[in-house]
């Protein structure tokens, strides 16, 4: 756990590097994706370990939050808030046939 | 709901929230501090990052480039025009300058006219100025430094033709300078001028400069037309045979003066 967390960590550093200075000269029309969002996404609705998703969204977000203008945890809450929900729908509604949540 | 009932979940949570917490009362430093640690990566992926948009432009814009190229060039080459121009003008001012400090302007009524053509086997040049500048047959033409050129032999709307004292037609009373000596300057044609009439007994020496009169009326007295290139006297012949050799060099001319009154 402590393992996967510290890869996290070290993966949403360098995206949130990736998003502040590679993507944003590949903006179209001023839009630039967010990189973090996505990824915490789809980290949450493919990845069946929950604990690792809220975790994920919650480094994630801070992540953000210190790349942004944003008071630090604006991010980091909205994304705790997302992956609580798509856990929560995932859980309770959908079924991946090849995942299984803990 | 088993989820806010995991203890530890929830101490991780709270623990969560009290390092936003934290992390918010210390905001400048901890974004400082994660700003000067991302820096030396940053730059590199900046850099990446402009030159791979740079290279992705240019592969999808190429279309609106070549149009810009286009009208770049367009512009270089107005420009480059225009540059023309002015370096035109200012070789123009040149010669009126000269031809103002020698006072050539006082002594007669001029046009300034530029060399647009030149016939050298004929002996003869075209200029830029025509009936509509007020040019007309037989006008003499000279340099600035009030150099002989010839006369004006044809004119048409914008242009004119001038015979420069070498052509085979040209002929014209000639004196040598500082000397009562007289004579008839006819073109050989090649650039070629010779001095007739001037009787064996004159002397005359080679390197004397030979001027226009003012017989015959086709020029203005005192126009420099040569120097003397050789002289040869024959008991044969009545007149000597004097070469003379044109003081200007119908391959360098561009500006020249046609005096309109003298």
């Amino acid at each position: 756990m402590v393992k996967n967390i510290l890869i996290l960590i070290l993966l949403f550093y360098i995206f949130a590097l990736l998003q502040t200075s590679f993507l944003v000269h590949f903006s179209l029309w001023w839009y630039v994706p967010n990189l973090i969002v996505i990824v915490v996404v789809l980290f949450n609705i493919f990845n069946p370990d929950v604990k690792l998703g809220v975790g994920a969204a919650v480094i994630g977000g801070l992540f953000l939050d210190i790349f942004s203008n944003n008071f630090i945890g604006f991010w980091s809450l909205t994304l705790l808030a997302i992956a609580v929900f798509l856990n929560f729908v995932f859980k309770k509604y959908v079924r991946i046939p090849s995942l299984k949540r803990a | 709901m088993r989820l806010l009932l995991n203890k530890k979940l929830l101490v991780l949570l709270v623990l969560g929230a009290f390092v936003i917490t934290l992390a918010n009362f210390y905001q400048s430093e901890t974004r400082n501090f994660f700003y000067s640690i991302s820096e030396p990566l940053q730059k590199p992926l900046w850099a990446a990052g402009q030159a791979g948009a740079g290279f992705l432009r240019t592969f999808f814009h190429t279309t609106r480039i070549e149009k810009e190229n286009e009208k770049l060039r367009l512009t270089v080459q107005e420009l480059l025009a225009k540059t023309a121009q002015f370096y035109e003008i200012e070789a123009e001012n040149k010669v009126l300058r000269k031809a103002f400090e020698i006072g050539l302007q006082e002594e007669f009524n001029l046009i300034l006219a530029q060399v647009t053509g030149k016939n050298i086997t004929e002996d003869s040049l075209i200029i830029n100025k025509g009936s509509k500048d007020g040019v007309k047959n037989d006008m003499p033409v000279v340099t600035q430094q009030k150099v002989l050129l010839g006369r004006v032999v044809q004119v048409y709307d914008n242009f004119s033709r001038v015979e420069v004292p070498s052509g085979r037609k040209s002929s014209f009373d000639g004196k040598i300078l500082g000397s009562e000596i007289q004579g008839l300057v006819r073109g050989a044609g090649n650039s070629k001028v010779t001095f007739d009439l001037v009787p064996q007994y004159e002397e005359v020496h080679q390197g004397e400069l030979l001027t226009t009169t003012a017989l015959g009326g086709i020029f203005p007295p005192g126009l420099l037309v040569g120097y003397v290139k050789s002289v040869k006297k024959s008991d044969v012949e009545p007149f000597q045979q004097i070469e003379i050799q044109p003081a200007f060099d119908i391959k360098q001319l561009e500006y020249l003066f046609i005096i309109t009154s003298f």
